[in-house]
């Protein structure tokens, strides 16, 4: 006797895979892929202040990039990569003992009110958030009175307007960026690993380096990457705090379109800025990976070297 | 009542500044004096009395009322000019406002219209009273605002660019010599002048401009000019010309300098320095320029900042390129910052600087132009633009500014930095537009370019 | 780039075993090193919204130049206080009342009432903001200073707006990659990946170059709203739509199939089943990423500063304007309430991620992208 356990399956249309995404499809690439190809395809047109939408594509060049490459264009370019780069490793080294010590020296309630204050002020406006800096970094204001009174500084502090303030406030703007993914990554290691390690006589700072460490090796990469590339084209900190000196690409490619109304010109150097970025990128992962490949064939241990040893 | 006299003189348009002469000047203030001391003492208030009470009060006064006759009769003496002043004024003067002794039967247009709705502002920062732009437009013509900033005439043709005609904004403020091609791109709108009675009010210097000779897309907002701020606790050179100005920002105060933010005025500030007309479209002075300010000059500047006021007061810049109401805002933050005034120092541009003006324009496609109408409408009366002026500082161009600020702002502070005497109006060149703007804007990326390395 | 979030909870201090005392010692050390190095950090990290609340009350003109002296003036001149204080009391009330009612009157007639005891406040809250909202003409006549006052109420509503397109673009896609990846999925993330890496700045010249191309969609009213309004949304919702969508991927991947096959084999077709099966397994996701959506949107300030159009103008694109004149202490008010609904909405985050089980490790993982 058969029976039939469940109803037969009707033969139905089966949508295609991605019908789910379908609507965020639709939308990204209505609103970011054909924008930002428009973008590049400006990059090789001409300023034309005549028209509403003032470019030129009658006569297509690279003289945009050209112009993005003269002397005073990549001075910015260089100042903006370095300003990044320091200020990744430094939110590293600062927030990587924060993450540590939420991560391992912590018991789980005061986790949560740790990681509340770490997330809280990372989350509030920006904007303003910048804006405050340049309270206590006033020349004449009240912080700079007190460090020369106690003799720490011999005249007010002029780090404003400078690319000290803007590295500063940069710094203090991603670093609870930096602080949570760090956090993830080496909470998500099981302690077992790391008990182990202790077990088998490991000290600790070897535990550290090479169990710890190589495990929250991805959630570091995601977190050098979650703030590098935003500190890149970052915009407000350089045109709240940064004068002329703290000058970086994101203003300028915005006083090229807003200011100089030449939209080819912005657009090339945002081209230009968006493949440095993931030029160094590149090169950051592959010196990541060529090192990771080095340091394991160095601690392959094969069987037979296995045998060799009982 | 003042008490001391305030030297007010007022703008006369560039082409006539080459018919006056500093004699001519002075022969016809005498002349008037000396005719409107003699009507007084007849103490009759009929129309053809108007311009001598006015002149009544300090001589300087009668300067002004022949100068305002001047475009009409340029280099004549002086019983013709109070003739033909009597004239023109009391050819302007419709109707009667109750006026005190002092302001004289100017009279003015006091036209209220009362609109209703939203009103969108486009315009500079800290250049309205904020009641102005706030509580006493919904009292006097109900008329709820709103008001967005930009710092520059290229952001704001930028910004009704890309919106393509339908910005959202109802009032603009342009500085003149940029209107001419928001015409010719049709970002303006024409105004009705039935709707704009008040506009009687502003002084015929004042009216078609070279920018819009029918007033028919722009009304005079105020004008001013451009010149420097300097600490002189930290500077002990004098400094009295762009010269100066330029060998101080690239010495004892650089990486300490601001310059306002606009290709224009950094150039501007080259040429005047080495007598070059600022306007010039010669290749070689734009190459000369470009290779002073780009090689020299960029990597001394701190900041490119058109409202140094604040970072005055807070101590971040020691020299500062800043235009006149905002350089005497500047002194109002310091104190409040309790600070000390007396350092600061601030110097008109010389020998040449410039002379702007900015004015009240309508966008195409503005929402309720009927409030845009009113409220400009409403800025040309006198209480509400002298009150407007307390707080930008810049003098609104209005008829007979020394009675006015008699009337309505007798202790106003500082007006030396607000109204300037013939001799230094003299001295001030307005923009134009030409084929260089291009060449301009270049340069002005590459100055900022470099100042930042 | 991200990693499904496994349900682990960290115990590794506290199952340490007890060791010698010469090793018991030297932890403590190195956790007060520690210990201290993270306080200096908090320290750090608030001092700047410590100064901003401070100088909310500073008694000179500018926000910037501390005058010694304190004053309430400012707040009085950004607030009608005869209105807001009224109103702020009344949104109390209603939540309080309300969310009391919601929870518990139903226990008197003896219903579970589940939903009403986990959402009851939230709920009655949402309520209370309507009923003041509508009572104040959209909050507007609880601010004096009508700027402030209309670029707080754009900033909510354009990242409402941008926060409801996210959740549903954002929602679906993360189903669609957890349950049902195939060729596309590599494609599809590396867009996911450009968009949260992509300079906002890239994002928001194109956006604008590109929105002056169709001035028939973009300059038009939409629904009653403004265009600038909707341009807001548009731009805005980009970035939340990446985030919410690795959110609920992240969720939805650490539960397997099993439930909704189960529905399947008895019979429920797929809408069916996802309304009733996943929709609830993802709600605490949706919920979070909708939180975390409108306070990112919150802030948005390079988009929004392109795109808008007069009369929509948010707080970020307001307080950018008034740096290029004076800042004034008023707007230091406006950023304390903004802190304030920022707190607040991260606060909602992390309760309604607790109330689904999650640790805070994993609350973290989430709000750091999942």
């Amino acid at each position: 006797m058969t029976a039939s356990l469940a109803p037969p399956r009707k033969r139905q249309l089966h949508a295609p895979k991605f019908i789910l995404a379908g609507p965020a499809i639709v939308w990204w690439v209505l609103f970011f892929i054909a924008p930002i190809v428009f973008v590049i395809y400006y990059s090789f047109g001409t300023k034309d202040t005549t028209k509403l939408l003032p470019v030129n594509m009658s006569s297509p060049s690279l003289h945009n990039y050209h112009q993005a490459f003269s002397s005073t264009f990549f001075t910015t370019f260089k100042a903006t990569l370095k300003i990044a780069i320091t200020a990744t490793v430094l939110t590293t080294v600062i927030g990587f003992p924060v993450a540590y010590f939420l991560a391992f020296k912590v018991k789980e309630k005061w986790r949560a009110i740790l990681l509340a204050l770490i997330i809280v002020p990372s989350f509030t406006s920006f904007l303003i958030r910048t804006l405050a800096w340049r309270i206590p970094l006033a020349p004449n204001g009240q912080f700079s009175t007190w460090l020369q009174d106690w003799g720490l500084i011999h005249g007010p502090i002029s780090i404003l307007e400078t690319r000290t303030a803007v590295q500063i406030a940069i710094v203090y703007n991603y670093l609870g960026f930096m602080i949570l993914p760090l956090f993830v990554a080496l909470d998500r290691i099981e302690g077992v690993l790391r008990e182990a390690s202790k077990d088998l006589g490991a000290g600790r700072i070897a535990t550290f380096a090479q169990v710890t460490l190589p495990l929250a090796g991805p959630g570091i990469a995601a977190g050098v990457l979650l703030t590098f590339i935003p500190m890149c084209g970052d915009y407000v900190t350089a045109t709240v705090l940064g004068g002329a000196k703290g000058n970086m690409i994101g203003a300028m490619i915005d006083q090229q379109f807003r200011g100089a109304q030449d939209w080819p010109l912005g657009s090339a150097i945002a081209v230009l800025m968006i493949l440095a970025v993931l030029l160094i990128l590149g090169i950051g992962v592959g010196l990541v990976m060529g090192v990771q490949y080095v340091l394991k064939r160095r601690r392959r241990v094969t069987i037979a070297q296995l045998e060799a040893l009982t | 009542m003042p008490s001391r006299p305030e030297p007010i003189k007022i703008l006369a348009p560039v082409g006539y500044r080459e018919h006056l002469s500093r004699r001519a000047l002075l022969q016809l203030g005498a002349g008037s004096a000396g005719l409107t001391a003699l009507l007084a003492a007849c103490g009759s208030s009929t129309k053809t009395a108007a311009p001598t009470t006015t002149a009544a009060a300090p001589t300087t006064t009668g300067a002004t009322t022949a100068t305002t006759s001047a475009p009409t009769t340029a280099g004549t003496t002086a019983g013709t000019t109070a003739g033909t002043t009597a004239g023109t004024t009391a050819g302007t003067t419709a109707g009667t406002t109750g006026t005190t002794a002092a302001s004289g039967p100017v009279t003015y247009s006091t036209v209220v219209n009362k609109s209703g709705g939203t009103l969108n502002m486009y315009t500079w920062g800290a250049y309205n009273d904020p009641s102005i732009v706030g509580d006493l437009a919904q009292t006097d013509l109900n008329i709820t605002m709103k008001v967005d900033y930009y710092t520059s005439n290229e952001d704001l043709i930028t910004k009704l660019s890309t919106a393509n005609g339908s910005s959202g904004f109802d009032v603009v403020v342009p500085t003149g010599p940029y209107i001419p091609q928001m015409i010719q791109k049709g970002l303006l709108e024409k105004f009705d002048k039935s709707k704009l009675p008040n506009i009687v009010n502003v002084d015929k210097l004042y009216l078609g401009q070279d920018w819009d000779k029918g007033n028919d897309y722009s009304v005079c907002k105020d004008w001013g000019s451009t010149g420097w701020m300097v600490n002189t606790a930290k500077v002990k050179t004098p400094i009295k010309t762009w010269n100066d100005f330029i060998a101080v920002a690239m010495g004892e105060a650089s990486g300490n300098v601001s310059v306002l933010d606009t290709g224009a005025n950094v150039l501007g500030m080259y040429f005047w320095a080495n007598g070059i007309d600022w306007n010039t479209e010669k290749k070689e002075d734009l190459d000369a320029a470009e290779k002073f300010l780009v090689d020299q000059f960029a990597s001394h500047i701190k900041a490119f900042d058109s409202y140094p006021s604040t970072k005055i007061a807070t101590g971040d810049y020691t020299l500062s390129m800043a235009w006149n109401g905002d350089a005497r805002a500047a002194f109002q933050d310091i104190e409040d910052a309790k600070g000390d005034t007396s350092v600061w120092k601030w110097g008109l541009g010389t020998p040449n600087t410039e002379l702007w003006m900015d004015n009240y324009c309508i966008p195409t496609g503005s929402p309720n132009p009927d409030a845009a109408h009113a409220w400009i409408n409403w800025l040309l009366s006198p209480d509400i633009s002298i009150k407007d002026l307390k707080y930008h500082g810049y003098n609104s161009g209005l008829k007979d500014m020394p009675g006015l600020i008699t009337k309505y702002a007798p202790d106003l502070k500082r007006s030396d930095m607000i109204f300037f005497a013939d001799a230094q109006v003299a001295t001030m060149r307005t923009q134009r537009i030409t084929s260089a703007q291009s060449r301009i804007a270049d340069i002005y990326s590459k100055i900022k370019a470099k100042a930042g390395g | 780039m991200t990693a499904a979030v496994l349900p682990i909870t960290s115990e590794a201090s506290a199952t340490t075993a007890p060791r010698s005392p010469k090793r018991r010692r030297r932890p403590d050390i190195l956790r007060g090193i520690l210990a201290f190095w993270c306080g200096l950090v908090l320290v750090v990290l608030f001092v700047p919204i410590g100064l901003v609340v401070l100088h909310s009350f500073n008694r000179g003109g500018s926000f910037e130049v501390w005058s010694h002296h304190t004053t309430t003036r400012w707040w009085g001149i950004l607030f009608d206080v005869h209105k807001a204080g009224p109103s702020l009391f009344q949104i109390v009330l209603i939540t309080v009342i309300g969310g009391a009612i919601i929870a518990y009157v139903p226990r008197l007639f003896g219903l579970a009432n589940r939903f009403g005891r986990q959402w009851g406040f939230p709920l009655a809250f949402a309520i209370g903001v309507a009923v003041v909202g509508h009572r104040t003409n959209n909050f507007h006549t609880v601010f004096r200073d009508k700027n402030v006052g209309d670029a707080l109420r754009n900033s909510f509503v354009a990242a409402f707006g941008a926060t409801i397109v996210a959740v549903i673009i954002g929602g679906l896609a993360g189903v669609g990659l957890a349950r049902r990846p195939g060729w596309w999925t590599k494609p599809f993330m590396l867009t996911v990946f450009l968009l949260l890496v992509t300079p906002e700045i890239m994002d928001a010249i194109a956006l604008a170059g590109w929105m002056q191309r169709f001035p028939a969609i973009f300059n038009k009213k939409f629904l009653g709203f403004d265009a600038g309004i909707l341009r807001l949304w548009i731009g805005e919702s980009l970035y939340s739509s990446a985030v919410v969508t690795l959110i609920v991927r992240a969720r939805l991947a650490g539960i397997d199939e099993s439930l909704e096959e189960a529905a399947g084999d008895l019979g429920a077709p797929p809408a069916r089943a996802f309304r009733q099966i996943t929709l609830p397994m993802i709600s605490s996701a949706l919920v979070a990423g909708a939180l975390l959506s409108f306070t990112i949107c919150l802030d948005n300030t390079i988009i929004a500063e392109q795109v808008y159009t007069a009369g929509s103008s948010t707080f970020p694109i307001y307080l950018l304007s008034q740096l290029r004149s004076t800042v004034k202490p008023s707007v230091g008010a406006a950023a304390v309430v903004l802190f304030g609904i920022t707190v607040a909405s991260l606060g909602f985050v992390a309760v309604v991620l607790k109330r689904s089980g999650d640790s805070s490790s994993q609350i973290a993982a989430t709000l750091a992208g999942g």
